[in-house]
């Protein structure tokens, strides 16, 4: 029975308190602010973007999740006094939004940069004219120092290379510190979300002939669709090398502030390029490529809003998928600061994408992803919930629409958090083999070794002291094969004993268990057919 | 509306003039606030405004006096407030309220003793109000609401008046509690953080020193904050005090903290009687402590999906979910009860089989192992003592104590 005091003194609260789900019209606003922090060598000046997005959402949920709007110049507001100079022709629109065709080709020259040396701003673009996949200074340099990627060899001599071959790296002398800035460079493509030139570039170190124009940054990108049919090396090699150099197209044409049409296709295809690298599976990649070019070929009044989003999806996927790598190559747990930045880049991608579902109000069309992509953020904090200062999952899933929450995904993703929180670690491993998505399967890896070791340590501490647990139904328990289970008993401090038969088995009250220290990749993959690569 | 003549109008305005004047003069926070609430709806301040739309700009009559010339950056602002609210463009009504109030705010900086405090109480007050409702007009013609963020910022700025040694500080509570507000409302929760630390930690503050009302609903906000983080520990105390010192006649706020409360309770193993539930209008709960109490897992799985959005949206849901734990613990306890009637002797050897019978007949369908699973869960988290025999798969109990309490902890993560 719950104590109901009589107090003393007869001061409440104030009457006015209302709550926010009472029959009232519920909104959100959010405010993301991009910060770029100067480099010390850099003398450009930095710029700090802010935008809002704001979402109505009528609380009965009937007439759709989201409310009319009238569809305004921007759903996204730049705060006024972020900019110094309010220039009109910053917030102009590329033409091809306001043609009808948004594949047509770029007709306005005055989009392209190549003849615009200063941008309003007064920063200066580089204007590329390296006429290589690879310039000139560059690939000599790669040649000396032998830093040839195999794709780059010529007739496999790590120290020889052509201008067929080479393709440009990514230039970190120049590359962004944080992972705000990257995200907010890439912003900058899609002018509709607000203008953002932000670049620490500075034009003493980068020469015109190091950049390389736009056409040629797309023959670049053709050359390495085709790679992807590349046989002869294994799967991360090609990934790692199209990724590298794709990123490092990315550098160019923000360098060189491009923006339009043609930019924007490029994008596209990189992100799709990126995708598909990650699918090795022939029918994956099919679906996924169908999918996309029935999502490119979509009449939308918002044709940019349809790039940001395959760019940020691609994004995303790029680092699930890197982490997944990081982890495999390098057998360490999650600590290291490239899983750190890692895991805020992709919750980056993951906000900017949601951001992106809101402002979309018309189209239904990324309702299918959508549910996938959220029910990512309800994966990757499975284990935040007790953290004081972390994001509640609590306040977050109290914002996801309705038709969201209810999707099949979503509903895959909090049936996976309820086992992992109860710690039904059977149920667990068993929804994961038999529902998850590649990508799902990506983000839950770690704790699927987390509830594995949790699911040891229970049976070892409950088991009934004579009886101990034979191998096999611990391996059939735990989804593992049945020689990765023994080493992952002992990985846990655990011994494990063999019979006369042969039958291996896990003594049960042994006091020695600890939480395993080193993973191995072995243990990554659930003992699974469907989940196979 | 009754016909009103310039005459007429005019002695409105003058009224409210003196009235104001009067106020600060004689330092009568209590006279003065009641002229600042513009959202009241009060007769008088409502009488004014149409006094005020008709005469249009009383700017004039302001300056031409002196003594009402010295409130003049209060005042017009808070007419034009008044004059839009009247006409409800909720919008521009705090526009200009926000600007009267930041006149008000270099005033009372200069006032010395803590007189006008319950007029800056009801400015706060207005300021969250009105945004609010200036942030539904907005989106209900498609602008962007902004307002309620603006008003957050100001409050900010007031809590740092208020901030320093003088008999002032008391106030900070109240802003504090309106910030809590707005940051709620607007689902900012996170912005909470750095006030919360300013209360707690600054020397200046001395929390006993708060009146109660705000002590109450501090409490209130920051356990709720708690029970998002499940710190049920700090969520039980915090919310327990609202409870005990909020008014017994306001039941609408005892509501709205056993809301939150029931489930921590819950979590620590302290069911709450149908009464209370049925007359605080929280009837959702019924079916998660009916479930606790028969240790039916089907029906606390059907009362989360039946409340489902009720309890995503205030939170609480995976608090709830939580409690399946403590419902498998339940069940298994009947089962025992119901063994050691009929055979005492046998009835600490729980066969998992039966376990499994008696989850299909609440249509759950589990097989042995993951019976065997939830069994080693519960030995595990101490919610069972004893130890299961994977070959025989059978569970065997404790002689004493097998099924220990909870003890107002809650289960062990």
């Amino acid at each position: 029975m719950i104590p109901i005091a009589i107090t003393k003194v007869g001061e409440g609260k104030t009457e006015d308190e209302e709550e926010v789900e009472d029959n009232g019209f519920e909104y959100r606003q959010c405010v993301v602010d991009v910060v770029i922090v100067e480099d010390e060598e850099e003398q450009e000046l930095s710029l700090s973007l802010k935008f809002t997005a704001c979402v109505v959402n009528g609380s009965q949920g009937q007439h759709g999740r989201r409310g009319r709007r009238t569809h305004s110049s921007s759903s996204f507001n730049q705060s006024p006094h972020q900019f110094q100079s309010k220039n009109p022709t910053h917030t102009k629109k590329p033409s091809y939004l306001s043609s009808s065709n948004p594949m047509k080709d770029d007709q306005n020259a005055s989009n392209s940069s190549s003849t615009i040396d200063h941008d309003e701003k007064g920063f200066p673009t580089v204007t590329g004219t390296c006429p290589f996949m690879c310039p000139e200074e560059e690939r000599a340099l790669r040649e000396r120092l032998r830093d040839l990627a195999v794709f780059e060899r010529l007739d496999s001599n790590p120290g020889k290379t052509s201008s067929a071959l080479a393709v440009k790296k990514v230039n970190t002398a120049v590359l962004t510190r944080t992972a705000e800035m990257e995200l907010s460079i890439d912003f900058g493509v899609f002018s509709q979300l607000g203008p953002s030139f932000c670049r620490t570039i500075s034009s003493k170190q980068v020469q015109a002939s190091d950049v390389r124009p736009l056409a040629v940054l797309e023959d670049t990108l053709k050359y390495l669709f085709n790679l992807l049919d590349s046989t002869e090396h294994p799967f991360e090699v090609v990934h790692e090398f199209i990724f590298d150099r794709t990123r490092s197209i990315r550098q160019d044409l923000s360098m060189q502030n491009i923006i339009g049409d043609k930019a924007v296709h490029l994008y596209e295809r990189m992100g799709f390029l990126v995708v598909v690298t990650y699918l090795t599976d022939e029918r994956q990649r099919i679906i996924i490529g169908t999918n996309i070019s029935s999502l490119l070929t979509l009449q939308s009044t918002r044709p940019t809003i349809l790039h940001a989003f395959m760019y940020f999806i691609a994004q995303v996927i790029f680092h699930v998928v890197s982490d997944h790598k990081l982890r495999i190559c390098t057998g360490s747990p999650n600590i290291s600061p490239m899983h750190q930045l890692n895991m805020e880049q992709l919750t980056k991608a993951l906000t900017s994408l949601y951001f992106l579902y809101e402002a979309n109000l018309n189209s239904h069309s990324f309702y299918k992803n959508e549910a996938e992509f959220r029910s990512f953020y309800v994966l990757l904090h499975l284990g935040s919930q007790s953290q004081p200062m972390g994001e509640s999952l609590s306040l977050w899933l109290r914002d996801v629409p309705h038709s969201i929450v209810k999707s099949k995904e979503m509903c895959f993703a909090r049936r996976v958090l309820r086992y992992f929180r109860v710690g039904n670690y059977k149920r667990f491993l068993c929804t994961i083999e038999a529902e998850a998505s590649c990508l799902q399967y990506c983000i839950l890896q770690p704790y699927i070794s987390e509830v594995r070791a949790f699911a040891v340590s229970c049976v070892n501490y409950g088991g009934y002291k004579i009886h101990p647990y034979p191998l096999p139904d611990l391996s059939k328990l735990l989804l593992m094969k049945e020689v990765d289970v023994e080493s992952f008993c002992s990985d846990c401090g655990l011994e494990t004993t063999t019979d006369e038969v042969g039958k291996k088995f896990l003594p049960m009250k042994q006091t020695s268990f600890c939480h395993p220290k080193r993973v191995f990749q072995n243990y990554f993959l659930l003992d699974s057919r469907r989940l196979e690569r | 509306m009754a016909y009103l003549s310039m005459g007429e109008a005019h002695r409105r305005i003058t009224e409210y003039l003196n009235r104001f004047h009067d106020a600060v003069s004689y330092q009568d926070g209590t006279a003065l606030k009641r002229l600042l609430s513009v959202s009241s709806d009060s007769p008088h301040l409502l009488s004014l405004a149409d006094a005020l739309n008709l005469v249009q700009d009383a700017s004039r009559a302001i300056r031409q006096t002196d003594k009402y010339a010295q409130y003049a950056d209060i005042i017009l602002p808070l007419f034009r407030s008044l004059q839009n609210y009247r006409i409800k463009n909720l919008a521009d009504s705090y526009q200009a309220f926000e600007k009267s109030a930041n006149a008000f705010i270099q005033e009372f900086r200069n006032w010395e003793s803590a007189w006008a405090l319950e007029a800056l109480y009801v400015v706060a007050y207005e300021i969250r109000v009105l945004a609010e409702r200036a942030d539904r007009e907005l989106a209900s013609v498609g602008k962007t609401p902004e307002k309620l963020k603006a008003a957050g910022s100001f409050l900010m700025k007031v809590f740092g008046v208020l901030a320093g040694k003088g008999p002032k500080r008391v106030g900070a509570l109240y802003v504090t509690c309106q910030l809590f507000k707005v940051y709620f409302k607007l689902g900012t929760v996170h912005l909470c953080r750095s006030v919360i630390r300013s209360i707690e930690t600054a020397r200046i503050f001395e929390f006993e020193e708060f009146p109660i009302r705000d002590k109450v609903t501090y409490m209130y906000y920051t356990g709720r904050l708690e029970v998002f983080n499940e710190n049920f520990p700090a969520a039980d105390h915090k919310l327990s005090y609202a409870l005990t010192h909020c008014n017994p006649r306001s039941e609408a706020n005892i509501r709205m903290i056993l809301k939150y409360l029931i489930p921590v309770k819950l979590s620590i193993g302290i069911l709450p009687q149908e009464s209370l539930l049925g007359k605080y209008k929280l009837l959702e709960y019924s079916n998660v402590v009916l479930a606790l109490k028969r240790g039916d897992l089907r029906l606390l799985r059907h009362a989360l999906e039946e409340h489902e959005d009720r309890f995503l949206r205030s939170g609480v849901y995976l608090v709830l979910e939580k409690l399946e734990l403590q419902v498998y613990q339940r069940l298994v306890k009947k089962i025992y009860i119901i063994q050691k009637q009929k055979d005492p002797n046998k009835a600490h050897q729980v066969k998992l089989e039966v376990i499994v019978k008696a989850l299909k007949w609440l249509e759950m369908d589990m097989d042995v192992d993951e019976v065997e699973c939830i069994m080693s869960i519960l030995i595990f988290k101490n919610l069972v003592k004893g130890y299961f025999a994977h070959k025989s798969k059978v569970v065997v109990l404790s002689k004493q104590d097998p099924f220990p309490k909870l003890n107002g902890k809650p289960v062990n993560s």
